[in-house]
This record gives structure tokens, sequence and C-alpha cells, in this order.
């Protein structure tokens, strides 16, 4: 009744149990941090501007990013992938989100930053409707967890003007 | 020099085309009502429930029955300790051959309940997430560091439109294994709401477009399985183990089998 193997069995399980509870708890502690991260961006150029052969407009830009995202940080935070995205509207799509620029955060001590970068992916539109666009540059972050749910946030910066012609 | 060029673009297509070849699991069991009720009549016996499941489950839910049976084992021995008095009492009123019937209709109730509550699990889970897979096993390096091999992913899949930056599972027509990137590109028709996405592992240097069918461009939402919302690491290896070494799953189900039907107590 009592054998090594039942013994060995309830212990697994107990141990099992408990490691389980405190994954949760691990989890549920990200709950009571109340983040408070910073942004700026700065178009610094646009290097070029133009039609694709297939129609579709794209543009090459500089940017200074720069932000604070040190309050995202818990014990239970194994990285913080940061990325900006231009969100802008067109007739035809009632939202465009485009991913210029992203990173890996992946200690605290990183996540002050400060860069100076052309987009790292590609700036294409679906149609050719940049020249004048007005786009809102989004700094969002998903949190990941060493254990756990995962989070995510933005940061809004409106008042971007593509310019009113091709360069 | 344009050569080279050329060269190390084909390099690094070819490293990515590996690493992004393998992940998720396969799409779980149809039909759901039917499963439970099946597996809850009790006297299916372990032979019969063991390639059953192999067949109708994917292999995240199998390692779930078995690490739910692992579990119930400890318990069972813990509740029906006090039992044993009664059983020994009976056994000098009774003859040998009812407690050997007892025995074994308590076994077979012990074993359609460890499976059961298992697909209960499993079933519960894809109704309140409503994911056609629930949880995923990460096969792969594309989303280093954050997911490694191993790693399970709890997937929801709610009504919310889809944006940029969350992980989502999808499905390329052709390829049997789904793939779990990151949305890098959303683009929303005013007129349909119908979104194209394009992803990227965050691994990988290029997008995913080198990943899609021939010819596509963008994933509609009917591609998408589902989106990333909990994350916990290690526990995938199991499955991992007995996908590719199948013995060894064979091995304990056929121990823990045994086990169920032999135990005295």
């Amino acid at each position: 009744m009592h054998s090594f193997g039942y013994r060995a069995n309830a212990l697994l399980t107990f141990a099992l149990t408990i490691l389980a509870l405190m994954c949760v708890i691990a989890s549920f502690s990200d709950n009571l941090n109340h983040p408070t991260p910073t942004a700026q961006v700065q178009v610094l150029n646009i290097n070029w501007f133009q039609k694709q052969s297939s129609g579709n407009d794209e543009v090459s830009m500089t940017l200074n990013i720069s932000a604070d995202l040190q309050s995202l940080f818990t014990w239970n935070t194994k990285q913080v992938f940061v990325f900006l995205a231009a969100e802008y509207e067109t007739p035809k799509n009632s939202l465009n989100q485009i991913s210029l620029w992203d990173g890996i955060i992946p200690t605290k001590d990183n996540a002050r930053f400060w860069i100076h970068t052309s987009n790292k992916y590609r700036f294409v539109d679906q149609g050719s409707n940049l020249r004048g666009r007005d786009f809102n540059l989004t700094l969002h972050w998903h949190v990941m967890p060493k254990t756990g749910k995962m989070f995510a946030d933005k940061i809004v910066m409106s008042g971007y003007r593509l310019p009113a012609e091709f360069r | 020099m344009a050569k080279n060029a050329a060269q190390s673009s084909l390099d690094q297509r070819l490293a990515m085309a590996k690493r992004c070849s393998h992940e998720g699991v396969k799409a779980g069991a149809k039909a759901a009502v039917v499963a439970t009720i099946a597996t809850a009549i009790p006297t299916l016996a372990s032979a019969r429930i063991l390639p059953w499941a192999k067949a109708h489950l994917n292999h995240t839910a199998q390692a779930l029955i078995i690490s739910t049976d692992i579990n119930s084992l400890a318990k069972r021995h813990q509740f029906l300790h006090p039992e044993m008095g009664w059983f020994s009492l009976s056994e000098t009123l009774n003859s040998i051959k009812s407690i050997q019937i007892r025995q074994t209709i308590s076994q077979v109730i012990t074993l359609g309940l460890i499976v059961s509550s298992a697909l209960l699990i499993w079933k519960g889970l894809m109704c309140i997430t409503g994911s056609e897979s629930p949880v995923v096993v990460v096969l792969s390096e594309s989303m280093e560091p954050g997911f490694a091999r191993g790693d399970i992913l709890f997937l929801s899949m709610s009504k919310d439109p889809i944006r940029a930056g969350e992980i989502v599972v999808f499905n390329i027509d052709g390829r049997p294994i789904p793939i779990v990137h990151r949305v890098i590109k959303v683009h929303e028709r005013t007129d349909t709401g119908e979104v194209n996405v394009l992803t990227k592992g965050d691994n990988n240097l290029v997008d995913d477009r080198m990943l899609y069918a021939r010819g596509q461009k963008w994933l509609q939402r009917h591609h998408i399985m589902g989106r990333a919302v909990g994350f916990l690491p290690y526990v995938g290896w199991m499955t991992i183990i007995m996908t590719e070494k199948p013995i060894l799953k064979y091995i304990i189900m056929g121990a823990l089998g045994l086990l169920v039907i032999t135990s005295k107590d």
C-alpha cells in the first residue's frame, strides 16, 4: 500500500500542484504593477517617397525614437517586445497598421533607449493614398512573461503628415 | 558583388524555411459531445480506449490524458484507502468471486473517469476559448527568445479584430502544421471589414510571405486559428518527446493501463 511507487507518485502530484499554483500567483502578481511608460518619436527626414510599379505608394523615412519602458518590467517579465507602427485611414481601408521598427528588450536596464533609424520594414500602402496623408505613430509593447498571461498596450502619437508630392 | 548578395539572401531564406516549418500541433477532435458521451460510458475497456484516443485526439490532448492518469492514480489511492476496511469486512461475508467483480467494475469506472475528465478539461477549454486547439506546443525557434521549443501557448479566438503586434496561430493551405507568429501589418477594409494580415517570426529576418502559399500575399481571417494569450514554459516537452518517440508513448500508456487494471486496492 505504501510502497515506493505510491509515495513517489503522491510526492510528484503534490510538487506539480504547488508549481502550478506558484505559476498562477506569479502571473496574477503582474496585475499589481501599474506601468507609466513614456515615448517620443520624431520623423527626421523623408528619404524617398514614390509609387511602385505595382501602383502602391512607398515611403522611406528616418525616425528618432526615444522611450522609457522600465516600469513595464516585473519579476515575472521575460522580455518586452516593442514596435512602432504607422496607423492611418484611407478611403478603402478603415485601418492600416504598418510596423516600421521593432525591437526586443531583454532586461530592465535596456528599457530606457534612444534610437535613430530608418524604417526597418517597408512602409507600403495598399493603393496610392499616401500623398498628404495624416498618420499616427503608435508605440506598441507586448510584455512576455516568464509564465502566465501576456500583456500588451500602446502609446498613440498623432499629428504626422506625409508630404503632398513624391520625392 | 551582386552574386554574393543574392547568395546570402538565399541562405537567409533557407534558414528561415527551416525554422518555420514546424509549429503547433494538429487540429483537435471534431465531435465534442459524441466523444465525451462515448468515453463516459465506463464499459469501454482500456485496450479499446487507447487506440481510440490515438485516432481521435491530437497529441496535446493525449498528453493531457496521460498526465491526468498519473495524477488520478495518486488520488485514487488516497480516496480508496478507507474502503479497504469495508472490503476486508465484506470479504468475510461474500465470496471471493463477487469481490473480483466489484473490483473490476470499480477499476473500469475509474478508467472511464480518468479519460472522460481529461476530455472534459480539453473540450471545456475549447468552449471557453472558442479555439479549435486551445493549447499548442511551440516546435520551432522562430519566436525566440520569447517562445522556445517545448513551451506551450494558450489560444483564444474572440470576435475582436486582429491588430498589429498580436501573436496569432495560422494555417496555410497545403501546410499540415499551424504556425505561431506575430502580426506586423494589418489592412482592414471599410466596406466588408475583411482584414489582410502579414506576419513575421520575431527571430526571423524577413516576413512570412515566403511561407505562405504560392502567390499568397496576405492572411485573411479564416486562416487564423487563434491568438496567443498565455504562456507556460517547458510543459510541452512531454508532447514533443511523445510525438517524436512514439514508442515511449506506448510504453507509458501501456504501463499506466496495466497499473490501473492490476492495482488491487
